[in-house]
């Protein structure tokens, strides 16, 4: 039978020692009463072997190192100096962060102004019909009682 | 300059302090303290030990010159470890044009094999230490970085997340998937080394 992924998460959690000691008991009691999950622990166990194996060898420093170490810390310059030059690059960094944001505005900016951004909508002022009518009946009103004197158009002025 | 009274049993904490007040020998304690451990970690990486040491000397450097950026938040070693795992990874991917670390040449290899497991385990285990060794470098960098810090390290999940800055949910399904991708390699590629000589493969997991 297959185990579900989260019994397989739970049986690397318990072989990779992660249970708190009780989690730990009880998991270990799950296993005893699983014989699939048992079995895949067996493989994971076996897997895990090669790993142990290839512990083994692991390169070493040569007896010189850490006196080849302080040599080329002597070479740096002083705490002071890697400290100020750490504050200096922070500064470049954030500045160079600040230039940046302010470029990507800018150019935001300048699309949107040249119309390449947003605004793809028409920016149109709407009235209801009946205000519309309402306002056309008003100055038709005004202009018959002599209020506003009529437009004059271009052949009025020959006259 | 400040004298430790007793430098191999001096804090991480005292010890960081003192250098950072100018101290050397406290800088030698430190680097005497971790230095096998860094050199562990490197040689999961580094083709020969001339390549390894130098990458260890810029590790221990660049501690150096950033130790006042050291905030406290995690354990020193953790801290060590990332810096040491970039170093890493940024010289894999420097290397990655030269040819593949080859198992088989690696004078690493036999250093410190002092097992005793019967007369007739040595040439099996030797040989199952090659190709798990050989998988994992074949491995994409997360995968093989994550089972090194694991199954190499020791690593509980909680200093993996700190050395990777990644959550702890992030290393239980990262350690997961690459140990589906060891697995599936050794299949492939050594199915006589499964743990059940690949008669009847363990179960799969889900996530892919």
């Amino acid at each position: 039978m297959k185990l579900s992924h989260h019994d397989e998460l739970l049986l690397q959690r318990h072989l990779d020692g992660e249970f708190e000691p009780t989690a730990a008991a009880a998991f270990q009691a799950h296993l005893a009463a699983e014989p699939d999950l048992a079995a895949a622990a067996a493989a994971a166990r076996g897997l895990r072997s090669g790993f142990a194996a290839a512990r083994a060898g692991a390169a070493r420093p040569s007896a010189g190192f850490t006196a080849g170490v302080l040599a080329a810390t002597r070479r740096l310059p002083s705490r002071q100096q890697l400290e100020q030059a750490d504050v200096a690059a922070g500064a470049v960094a954030f500045c160079r962060r600040l230039l940046l944001a302010a470029a990507v505005l800018a150019g935001l900016g300048l699309a949107w102004q040249a119309g390449l951004v947003g605004g793809a909508e028409p920016v149109t002022l709407q009235a209801a019909p009946g205000d519309v009518q309402r306002v056309i009946e008003e100055l038709d009103a005004r202009l018959q009682s002599g209020a506003v004197p009529p437009p004059r158009f271009e052949g009025d002025r020959a006259k | 300059m400040l004298a430790l009274p007793n430098p191999t049993e001096t804090p991480d904490v005292e010890l960081i302090e003192a250098i950072l007040e100018g101290s050397e020998s406290a800088f030698a304690t430190l680097v005497d303290r971790y230095k096998d451990r860094v050199f562990r970690l490197l040689g999961r990486y580094c083709r020969d030990p001339v390549e390894c040491e130098d990458l260890a000397q810029d590790v221990f450097l660049k501690v150096f010159r950033k130790l006042h950026t050291f905030q406290h938040e995690s354990a020193f070693y953790t801290w060590l470890y990332r810096i040491a795992v970039n170093a890493a990874t940024d010289h894999l991917s420097r290397a990655s044009h030269r040819r593949m670390r080859l198992v088989e040449d690696d004078a690493m290899l036999d250093a410190g094999t002092d097992r005793d497991d019967g007369p007739a385990a040595p040439l099996l285990t030797a040989e199952l230490a090659a190709v798990t060794r050989a998988i994992v470098d074949s491995l994409p960098e997360k995968f093989r970085t994550i089972l090194v810090l694991r199954e190499f390290e020791d690593l509980s999940y909680t200093e993996i997340a700190q050395v990777l800055q990644i959550q702890l949910g992030t290393v239980e399904s990262r350690l997961f998937r690459a140990r589906q991708r060891f697995k599936e390699a050794l299949e492939r590629q050594h199915p006589e080394l499964l743990p059940n000589g690949g008669a009847s493969p363990a179960p799969r997991g889900g996530t892919r």
